[in-house]
């Protein structure tokens, strides 16, 4: 297990060659796949543990970042302190999955300038941690966790857990290529972002699509409000809502309540007290029998 | 039923990892359902599990904590749920819920002083590193995942340990409004994940793909699943019609200069 979290050949500071300075004054760059893939490890191991309201998840950074550090900077134990603080006190958040790429981009100017180039590598985390974060956010989190998650719940809700294993089994290749994204953030430095720059917003649009016709359906499909009132004249009765509400459209009132819910949230009500208004209104409604359990069809 | 030593200790485990795997290692983030389900496992319920993760899950869509932000934490609700609606030993799964949210709703205050414990830790980190005893920095990196450890394993403890009498007791006295009550909100719950969802997506930009998805539902009756492979259809079709926009004009440009190349 250390070797999967620590270079094979990490050697002591007596023991580490010096850095190899050129004449143009940068450096010999000295980290291999196998250093970067160790702070993809290690980041994986931190992910946003740190987070405080201080710096954030730097020193998630700093501890992903510690084995490389150690190897550019050699025997030179002043400068790998010097560096060492810098990534703990140099304020970062990126989605974790991806925030290897911008780490190791980092990582790959140090390699090169050392402390000349630590500036850039700080302004370079701080300037791109917001928009990698933008992107992993929506296509890490947001949209497939609304897809598999209402997948997988849904199924679940119906006794099958075929919808969880698809989640899990998706999940895990997403793992698989983040123990070593370093590696691209490093070989491609800021430019993969640039290069996709124009694209990422048509990408997130076309992901916006999938995700709302998803949740179109489920508003109809995993809400259920049901109202036992029945209007009487005389012989005739009409219930409420198999008679009326659902012929104007099915599930009418799942879909009000949906509006009505996303208009609170837009004004800013916090969700803990939409959830509290709920319970309290369906009390309310249950014991004047407004609301009630559906029959079992 | 009750829960006996070894399920005891398992689903404290689970609860334990559960919440330090949400901030760190991120192997089942958000996973609720499955962990409800395992939990289901572990009691000897599978199917009960299912059913409270699943409605667990499609409440808290939209509710992860993004940005550092505090969202109710539904792992936990979902786990107290399963092990509630097991130990009752009911078919109806709503007062395990009911309780479960509220549970979730005073453990994200535990969120925030998580957060605050991690300025402590940081200031450890930093005065190892600042005396150069990288070693014990290293080790103490480990603080915040042992503290979120047994943010998640000692509540569930408190549930596995007293609920079953507390809870035993108070349903019954508890009246047919109150539970009835519950069970309606049970089914209009999983509205706040949705409309949070909302939120965060281009509503006014795509509405008409909100009435695609319920007409495919409410009017041809198809489930989830080909609901998802449809609008997956839309999106690439979207995508492609999009990318061919603004490539077009490059492609006629560059055919217009080769033209120009080739008349000299």
């Amino acid at each position: 297990m250390s070797s999967f979290f620590k270079p094979k050949d990490f050697k002591d500071f007596n023991e580490a060659p010096s850095p190899v300075q050129l004449p143009d004054g940068s450096y010999e760059p000295v980290l291999t796949k196998e250093d970067l893939k160790v702070c993809s490890r290690r980041m994986w191991l931190m992910d946003t543990v740190s987070y405080s309201y201080a710096t954030q998840n730097a020193p998630c950074a700093a501890f992903a970042a510690y084995y490389a550090l150690r190897k550019i900077y050699g025997n030179d134990e002043d400068a790998f302190n010097k560096a060492m603080l810098n990534q703990l006190d140099c304020v970062f958040n990126a989605t974790p999955p991806v925030c290897g790429l911008v780490l190791g981009a980092g990582l790959a100017i140090e390699d090169k300038q050392h402390e000349a180039g630590m500036q850039a590598e700080n302004d370079l985390k701080v300037g791109l941690m917001g928009p990698i974060s933008g992107i992993g956010d929506v296509f890490i989190w947001i949209l497939p966790m609304t897809i598999l998650g209402s997948i997988a719940g849904y199924m679940a809700m119906q006794g099958s857990p075929v919808g969880i294993l698809l989640w899990v089994a998706l999940w895990m290749a997403v793992l698989g290529w983040r123990l070593q994204n370093y590696n691209q953030g490093y070989g491609a430095g800021a430019s993969v972002i640039t290069k996709l720059g124009d694209k990422v917003s048509t990408m997130t649009d076309a992901a916006s699509i999938l995700g709302l016709t998803v949740v179109g359906s489920l508003i109809f499909s995993a809400i259920s409000i049901y109202t036992p009132l029945t209007f009487t004249y005389g012989e005739i009765s009409l219930a409420l809502q198999v008679g009326v509400l659902d012929q104007i459209f099915p599930n009418l009132l799942a879909v009000l309540t949906a509006c009505g819910v996303y208009k609170l949230i837009k004004k800013g009500v916090k969700l803990n007290w939409i959830i509290f208004g709920i319970i309290v209104i369906c009390w309310a409604c249950a014991a004047f029998g407004i609301l009630g359990v559906a029959p079992a069809a | 039923m009750s829960v006996n030593v070894v399920q005891f200790v398992l689903i404290v485990l689970l609860a334990g990892f559960r919440a330090a795997d949400q901030y760190s290692t991120q192997l089942f983030p958000f996973q609720h359902a499955l962990m409800c389900w395992l939990v289901g496992i572990i009691l000897g319920d599978p199917n009960t599990g299912l059913v409270v993760g699943g409605t667990i899950q499609l409440m808290s869509m939209g509710a992860a904590g993004l940005g550092g932000s505090s969202a109710p934490d539904y792992g936990m609700a979902g786990m107290v749920a399963t092990v509630l609606a097991c130990v009752t030993g009911s078919s109806d799964i709503s007062v395990g819920l009911a309780v479960g949210v509220a549970v979730a709703m005073l453990y994200v205050q535990l969120d925030v002083i998580f957060k605050i414990y991690n300025s402590w830790v940081f200031k450890v980190i930093r005065g190892y590193c600042v005396k150069r005893e990288y070693s014990k920095m290293l080790a103490s990196f480990f603080l915040s995942h042992v503290y979120l450890f047994l943010q998640g394993a000692l509540p569930m403890a408190l549930v596995l340990a007293f609920g079953q009498g507390a809870i035993d007791s108070v349903l019954a006295i508890m009246p047919e409004w109150f539970t009835t009550g519950l069970s309606v909100a049970a089914g209009i719950l999983p509205v706040t994940g949705f409309a949070m969802l909302l939120t965060f997506m281009p509503v006014n930009k795509f509405y008409a793909f909100l009435i695609v998805g319920y007409v495919l539902s409410a009017y041809l009756g198809l489930t989830v699943l080909p609901v998802a492979l449809l609008g997956g259809a839309a999106a690439v079709e979207y995508f492609r019609l999009k990318s061919s926009e603004g490539a077009a004009p490059a492609v006629a440009t560059s055919t217009a200069n080769g033209g120009e190349l080739e008349d000299e």
